[in-house]
């Protein structure tokens, strides 16, 4: 059961954010053959929601989907592969019924047309019962410690050295610690140990064991929180976080990346092996992947906007300077520059004129330099030894 | 053409400023014996510097009568040797760093000196120099290489040629608490 709240923390990949009548739980109705689901039951404001909107059942259960409003339909959004729920696109009003026998395992989104906006959105997840160690022998659960490419020389900062392809297996253990700088890629660069299992729940203790390292998140599952160390710390220096969710973290050291300090944890029983605790018999992987950065576009879109914003301005000043007065613009009311009105001149001859200023000014200049040259060359330089000499 | 005798004053004084300087740079490279650093040095394999013969264990040698090559080291984010044990050499001898690179480019300062050179990877920065007096110098990494380039730094310490033993560059000789004298 361990499992379950972890999951349900995550809204199903934000699908049931905005869905008011949704509070982190997901109904467990495991076990029975047939459930029921309220279609335009009272939430969102209004009667427009899904009543349970979160529901897990075994496979082979029916769901009957109860109208109990007017003007709703059920629209799949996104269910597992080799699944085949068609939904009802038609629009039922109250009294209709319509069910579903839900045989493949996984997490079902859908979602009713017209009010989709305020929020009328369900979640079906079909997985087999939790708990029944029993039959943990299937296989079917757990979590597989599959890395991808990650400790290869495909991935960035090339293959891990001392991840010699096996997975610790911690779980059960309440704390776990990891050494961050430990002996490895070429000098006190590697996690120990690099690939590592542990159960939802457990705390993982990061030590520090050398200096200027990190912990830096690279992937995680869906819903999980674990933000890292970003800091750079030195031996001695310890941090810790408890992982609740299910699946596969990745993470690497920034400033040694390219000599492969990279490491894993694998939250959740092996598969296989999950039936023998009974905790996560028929685990359901909570979907994952890439988290979403910021496009091209949206920078273009931002540029654009601003831009935008901006050119008021820009007409405003061109204006402005466009509408001078004629007289202070040097030109007359054609364009045409005037004549500068005649002054009365006296010639002296051209030593007869002594710019004394002009002198005084240059003097002072030159003191400057030669000061400057003096103090940066003589001072500053060759009396601040020891200087190159080879 | 007409120049005014203030116009030729100045012009005059400026020419005399410029041969001041050039004269100045020539005095410097020659009399006071500055150099510049320069690609001497040779080059090493970036990707295994270890593989050349003299950064295979860098540290302090003795390179003749008198004169010591010091090899170091600069990666990300430390010298070897420099910021784990410092680097030891007797003062008033001719000193000859040889720096390197591993992974990307570094700097090699010794703070309030005019010792400083750019440690670019396989590129082999070679600087002579003698340290007077006994003392401690810190040296840092002025080229930013990564995250923790403001952790770079390293430690020269500049002892009596007395007290000076090449073969100990390691802590012992470090805590040695004659070596503390400072300038």
């Amino acid at each position: 059961m361990a499992s379950a709240p972890a999951r349900a923390q995550n809204g199903f990949g934000g699908w049931l954010d905005d869905v008011d009548n949704y509070d982190g739980t997901v109904t467990d109705m495991t076990g029975q053959s047939e459930v029921t689901v309220e279609v335009g039951a009272e939430g969102n404001g209004g009667p427009f929601a899904f009543a349970p909107p979160a529901v897990r059942v075994s496979p082979g259960t029916s769901i009957v989907f109860e109208w109990t409003s007017d003007n709703h339909n059920v629209l799949v959004e996104e269910q597992p592969d080799g699944a085949d729920w068609a939904g009802e696109e038609s629009l039922e009003n109250t009294g209709y019924t319509y069910s579903h026998t839900f045989e493949t395992e996984g997490v079902y989104k859908y979602f009713c047309q017209p009010h989709l906006a305020v929020g009328m959105k369900g979640v079906v997840v079909v997985e087999a019962a939790q708990g029944d160690g029993g039959d943990g022998g299937d296989g079917g659960g757990g979590v597989p410690a599959e890395y991808g490419d990650w400790f290869t020389d495909s991935a960035p900062g090339g293959a891990v050295d001392n991840y010699d392809g096996t997975t610790v297996d911690r779980t059960g253990q309440s704390e776990v610690t990891v050494e961050v700088g430990a002996d490895g890629n070429g000098g006190t660069f590697a996690y120990a140990p690099p690939a590592l299992r542990i159960s939802p729940g457990t705390t993982v203790v990061f030590e520090w064991t050398s200096d200027n390292h990190n912990v830096v998140v690279e992937e995680q599952p869906e819903g999980a929180d674990w933000a890292g160390e970003e800091a750079l710390e030195n031996s001695g220096y310890t941090y810790s976080h408890t992982f609740e969710t299910e699946g596969v973290y990745k993470y690497l050291c920034e400033p040694h990346l390219s000599l492969g300090m990279k490491g894993a944890i694998v939250v959740g029983p092996a598969p296989g092996a999950a039936g023998g605790d009974g905790d996560g018999g028929g685990d359901v992987q909570a979907p994952t992947g890439p988290p979403e950065g910021v496009t091209v576009w949206e920078v273009l879109a931002f540029g654009l906007g601003g831009a935008a914003l901006l050119s008021p301005f820009g007409v405003y000043y061109y204006q402005q300077r466009r509408e001078l007065p004629v007289g202070e613009s040097g030109r007359d009311e054609h364009g045409a520059i005037r004549e500068a009105p005649e002054e009365d001149l006296e010639e002296i001859g051209h030593d007869e004129y002594d710019p004394w200023g002009t002198l005084s000014l240059i003097v002072v200049y030159f003191l400057i330099l030669v000061g400057l040259w003096i103090f940066m060359y003589f001072v500053e330089f060759l009396g601040n030894g020891p200087t190159v000499i080879g | 053409m007409e120049i005014h005798r203030f116009e030729k004053l100045w012009l005059a004084a400026s020419l005399v400023l410029i041969l001041g300087f050039v004269a100045t740079v020539v005095y410097g490279a020659v009399g006071a014996g500055v150099a510049m650093v320069n690609d001497d040095g040779g080059t090493v394999d970036p990707g295994d510097i270890t593989a050349s013969e003299n950064f295979r264990e860098p540290g302090v040698y003795e390179a003749g009568d008198g004169e010591y090559a010091v090899y170091v080291e600069a990666r990300q984010f430390s010298f070897r040797p420099g910021s784990s044990q410092p680097i030891e050499v007797p003062a008033d001898t001719r000193v000859t760093f040889y720096v390197t690179s591993p992974d990307v480019t570094h700097g090699f300062s010794v703070v309030g000196t005019n010792i400083n050179t750019m440690v670019v990877p396989g590129q082999v920065a070679r600087i002579t120099t003698v340290f007077e007096e006994p003392g401690t110098y810190h040296i840092v990494c002025h080229e930013y290489c990564g995250a923790a380039h403001h952790n770079m730094q390293g430690q020269i310490r500049v002892v009596d040629q007395s007290q000076f033993d090449a073969s100990a560059t390691g802590p012992a000789a470090i805590d040695d608490p004659a070596a503390e004298v400072s300038d």
